[in-house]
């Protein structure tokens, strides 16, 4: 298309939440329940009593597999959701502070799954709370499993920092951050949308950006470290927290371009032009490597020095035959796919392929989370099974409302954006 | 293309594109100042003075060095990580930034590019020496054995290094040169000396410009920036690897990879902050390096720099974190052990200095841009020096633990280099346009203080152009 | 068959850009335009197909891939197996960074050589410049001389109201006159 001076579509557009959509939500969160209720039922059926594992040679926490298995689910899904939302924050705050203008179109989209972090947080937060009060997510959290571990005296050198008191305030610590950028980001947009107040806000919304990505940093990997990687307390590994922000980065990513799209199908966003989803289809294309590589180099390290310290969190997985599954299937979706199927310009151009392929990296990077907490909770009695796909399901459905209504509550383009005329005239080579 | 009124031009001073042609080309048209002869000489002395230390490290063996058994590596491996590492600005200039369209890397990625390669030959001169036996470089390289066909080993990260820095070197080359043929082409069309115009010729491969060529420029150009892209991170990553798959502690840590590569870029950044600031002063191109240039390399330096920082940090938590008494003291040890000054070096100038940069009015004072540039190629030379000496010095074993003290010749092979470089890059300043003309002038319509000005008006009275009709049915899918 | 090529000769980017939309809705076809930078738009305006020239690249790229792989089994596992580190011969994960090296060095190289060959480029090649400023700030359109003279002088008339500054008529080979001026 060379130059564009024709646009189509209508700048003035506001979205609203269709029947169809609201059956399919519906559905989500319905189908899902179901199936996590099955699932629960199935684990209380099947599942051990409490109190198993006592005095084993394997370890780990004694809590009712069923309530473990919960509650896994229950982290892995609010956290993923909730990440994707301050995902969405730190997009914000990247493309202001680098003075991007191609994204203006688009822009509202990752505001409204912004606006979904308190939500998400709350949720999270709960999640945490009854995680650590019930000890089903945490071994240092339990006093008596974690003496009955064989890592014990490891893991007893780090008290001063896993411990019930310290963890909750750092929780609060890293909610309230997130919450007061998220909210100074959604400010800035407002005064936005109001010509008299458009350039000062534009203008301060840079020191925003850039103080947020400076707190970003920290909190993400202590983020990372506590609810992650403390899950396993006697492995550690300072890459941990690029790991977990790269996986939510193109979860995030994955998820805007998909509700780009779906808005595109609805009949919204005729201005959205192929050059938009060609740099979407980039940036999902380039942070798959991103991620690809993160993941091999933090493998590769531990492979490589083979200390018994670091090595035996890879040596559970890999033997292991589902979480073996899992991880190198995982590879294959977050990076075979993307790689070979977003390689070419038409491909990344063409809507079909784009959406196919994000649903998918976005469920592998689901996996992700996965691998990083059922073989710490869960050790050798992993499942995948109803529980988890029920959860997913109905925690895709809230966030989807939740994202969507958010959407229908201010026109589709920020009018008066100064990089607006830009981003409407975008094209790539 | 529309480029918003209110970013601030790339191009300043109202230029044509002949005076664009004229401006970059006048210190290969005429004849070297003063100024550039002086600062030739100097370096050219200084390169002598390496090449002098080199020669002799090479007759007499490396024992010349003051490494000892416990410290193995020291300023050799040093020089070469914090080469590599200055290189890395300038793939990251002309790739990274290309596939993010940040117009503004136009003006300077040629100078930055030719950084990469100077930086990259004097990052291989160490390991070389190293080597004690140079002529028998070619073991590297995976060829049969003479007592029968034992290989290279794959396994090590030390032959990764090879094929990395050879790659890197080979790959940077051909992206520089083949960004210069149409420049070369101007070249050869300006000058008039006959025999510059038969040189110029014959590198310029027959440039004509031709829509088809730029056509396959452009494509060329995108997807050798795709490689390279991934190809500058692994370069560091390798580098990072030469330690991190060790056990040794301190060496051995997973965030070595992007903490290297985020420190590589802030390095590089910082050379070329201090290239430039002098560059555009003494070439005059103040226009197409402009102040808004500089403060978006702050920027990036402060980014960097604060990447570093929690690299730092969250090295020295995760040491006390692992509950593994050798990392600890490792960590203990490099703060306050006998080379405090080595890391407080370090952690001053890499996370502090850069943070004044906040403050507007300092990014846009450049003498304090230019010390602070220099402080950052300090701070990183230490950073290296830190994580090589200071984790070997303690060894495992108490009755080896040693100190290193750096040899005159040392000194002499480090100092010089630095000749080398400024060597290459003076004679890169006069030889062949510092910036890259025809990329320039291609953004000069959109992005010059003149089309600004043209464009405004239209801006800021006009409506937008877009079709009002909402055609839901309208949509491919 | 005509020998001959007009040249209209432009001094403004945008100019030719509308000069070049112009002539070809006139069903005139350009045989060729040379300008000093890559101007935005100007390969579609002149119909030039999107070039193939990545695939060169994604080929050679998947030949090196191949042959690091190849050369690390054959030469660690098959030819003369050793124990370092008490590690598998085939230990995949330390093959993966010289595989991508050698990726990057095959597709990097190949497209390269691809682009020169393509443009018919070699050191020392004369450049055959219809302008002398062509490199530097002018743009030249080049059309084939048509064969009957209302013709001709229908395009010459077309290339001076899109805002040539200068036509010039001439033998393909060379042969220079100049025949009008703006």
């Amino acid at each position: 298309m060379g130059e564009q001076h024709h646009i189509e579509g209508n700048i003035q557009e506001k979205y609203s939440l269709d029947d169809q959509t609201k059956k399919y939500i519906l559905g989500f969160i319905g189908g899902g329940l179901l199936l996590v209720i099955i699932g629960i039922v199935l684990a209380m059926v099947g599942g051990h009593d409490a109190g198993h594992g006592h005095g084993e040679h394997h370890g780990g926490l004694h809590t009712a597999v069923w309530l473990r298995q919960l509650f896994s689910n229950l982290l892995i899904n609010t956290y993923f959701f909730a990440g994707i939302a301050i995902l969405a924050v730190f997009f914000l705050a990247v493309k202001t502070v680098s003075n991007a203008g191609w994204y203006v179109v688009i822009k509202r989209v990752p505001e409204a799954i912004s606006e979904y972090l308190p939500v998400g947080l709350i949720l999270l937060g709960i999640v945490l709370l009854g995680g650590l009060f019930s000890h089903s997510l945490y071994l240092w959290s339990d006093e008596e499993a974690l003496k009955a571990d064989h890592h014990y005296h490891v893991i007893k050198e780090k008290l001063g920092y896993l411990n019930t008191g310290f963890f909750v305030g750092r929780m609060l610590l890293i909610f309230i951050l997130w919450i007061v950028f998220q909210r100074m980001f959604m400010k800035h947009s407002i005064e936005q949308d109001n010509p008299a107040t458009v350039m000062s806000s534009f203008n301060a919304s840079f020191k925003t950006g850039a103080i947020f990505l400076f707190v970003f940093a920290i909190t993400m990997s202590m983020a990372a470290w506590d609810w992650f990687m403390s899950i396993v307390p006697a492995w550690f590994s300072t890459m941990f927290g690029v790991y977990i922000f790269a996986s939510s980065w193109v979860s995030f990513l994955a998820m805007a371009t998909l509700i780009v799209l779906y808005l595109k199908r609805k009949g919204y966003m005729g201005y959205v032009n192929e050059n938009h989803i060609h740099d979407l289809g980039k940036f999902v294309f380039a942070f798959s490597i991103f991620w690809t590589y993160i993941w091999f180099c933090e493998y590769l390290l531990i492979w490589y020095a083979n200390i018994p310290e670091e090595t035996f969190y890879f040596y559970n997985i890999l033997h292991s035959p589902l979480y073996s599954t899992i991880f190198v299937g995982k590879f294959l979706i977050n990076f075979i796919l993307p790689f070979f199927v977003l390689m070419t310009r038409d491909a990344k151009r063409n809507m079909k392929t784009l959406a196919i392929v994000c649903s998918c990296v976005l469920f592998g990077h689901w996996l992700d989370l996965y691998i990083a907490v059922f073989p710490g909770t869960l050790t050798h009695e992993g499942i995948f099974g109803p529980m988890e796909i029920g959860m997913f399901l109905m925690f895709f459905g809230i966030f989807g409302y939740f994202v969507l209504n958010k959407l229908g509550q201010r026109n589709l383009v920020p009018e008066h954006h100064p990089y607006l005329e830009e981003s409407l005239h975008h094209h790539v080579f | 293309m529309t480029e918003s009124p209110i970013r601030e031009p790339l191009v300043t001073g109202k230029k044509s594109y002949a005076q664009v042609t004229d401006d970059v080309l006048k210190p290969i048209v005429s004849a070297p100042s003063k100024e550039w002869w002086f600062a030739f000489l100097i370096s050219a002395t200084v390169m002598m003075v390496g090449l002098g230390c080199m020669t002799y490290t090479v007759f007499t063996g490396i024992g010349t060095w003051g490494l000892n058994k416990t410290v193995g590596w020291a300023f050799d491996i040093t020089n070469f990580v914090f080469w590599v590492g200055i290189g890395h600005a300038g793939t990251l200039i002309s790739a990274i930034l290309l596939l993010f369209r940040q117009g503004w890397r136009q003006s300077i990625n040629r100078a930055a590019e030719a950084m990469t390669i100077f930086a990259v030959i004097c990052a291989a001169i160490f390991p070389g020496l190293h080597m004690g036996r140079p002529w028998l470089a070619f073991w590297v390289l995976p060829l049969p054995n003479t007592h029968g066909p034992l290989w290279v080993n794959f396994n090590s990260p030390l032959l990764w290094d090879v094929f990395a820095i050879s790659t890197y070197f080979s790959v940077s080359l051909i992206f520089w040169y083949t960004g210069l043929i149409p420049d070369l082409g101007l070249v050869r069309d300006k000058v008039t000396n006959p025999i510059q115009k038969k040189i110029y010729s014959i590198l310029s491969f027959g440039w004509t410009g031709s829509a088809r060529a730029w056509h396959r420029f452009e494509i060329t150009s995108l997807v050798l920036a795709g490689l390279a892209t991934p190809l500058v991170l692994s370069v560091h990553t390798i580098v990072s690897f030469d330690f991190a798959t060790s056990v040794i502690p301190g060496w051995h840590t997973t965030i070595f990879p992007p903490y290297f590569v985020a420190g590589a870029i802030f390095s590089g950044f910082g050379m070329v902050l201090t290239l430039m600031i002098i560059t555009r002063e003494v070439l005059d191109l103040k226009n197409y390096i402009t102040d808004g240039h500089m403060d978006a390399m702050c920027k990036i330096v402060i980014a960097t720099g604060s990447m570093v920082g929690l690299a730092y940090t969250t090295e020295f938590f995760i040491a006390w974190y692992s509950g593994s008494i050798y990392e600890r003291f490792t960590f203990i040890n490099r703060a306050f052990g006998p080379y405090w000054w080595a890391y407080w070096a370090m952690f001053t100038c890499n996370v502090f200095s850069p943070q004044i940069m906040w403050i507007k009015s300092i990014r846009s004072n450049m003498k304090l841009v230019f010390i602070i540039s220099l402080l950052v190629n300090v701070g990183m030379w230490f950073e290296r020096y830190v994580i090589i000496v200071t984790s070997l010095h303690r060894d495992f074993l108490p009755s080896s633990w040693q100190m290193y003290y750096p040899t005159w010749v040392e000194w002499g092979t480090m100092i010089g280099v630095f000749g080398i470089f400024f060597t290459l890059f003076l004679l890169f300043a006069r030889l062949l346009p510092v910036i890259a003309i025809a990329e320039v002038k291609s953004i000069m319509k959109v992005s010059s203080d003149e089309a600004k000005e043209k464009n405004t008006h239209s801006y800021a009275s006009g409506e937008l152009n877009v079709n009002v009709a909402h055609s839901p049915d309208n949509q491919k899918f | 068959m005509n020998t001959k090529e007009i040249y209209g000769i432009y001094d403004d980017d945008h100019v030719l850009l509308d000069a070049v939309k112009t002539i070809r809705k006139k069903g005139i076809n350009i045989k060729e335009a040379y300008t000093p930078f890559p101007v935005h738009g100007l390969d579609n305006a002149l119909g030039i197909k999107y070039s193939r020239l990545p695939y060169v690249a994604f080929g050679f790229g998947a030949l090196g891939t191949l042959t690091a792989f190849l050369m690390q089994y054959y030469m660690l596992v098959i030819d003369w197996p050793v124990n370092i580190g008490g590690k598998p011969h085939f230990a995949l994960p330390s093959f993966v960074p010289i595989m991508f090296e050698l990726t990057v060095l095959f597709a990097s190289f190949s497209i390269v050589g691809a682009f020169l060959v393509s443009n018919g480029l070699y050191p020392g090649k004369e450049a055959k410049l219809i302008d002398p400023r062509q490199t530097s700030d002018r743009f030249v359109l080049v059309i084939d001389t048509p064969d009957n003279q209302e013709d001709i002088e229908n395009v010459k008339n077309l290339l001076k109201n899109t805002g040539a500054i200068t036509i010039k008529e001439e033998e393909k080979e060379s042969n220079k006159k100049e025949v009008a001026h703006a």
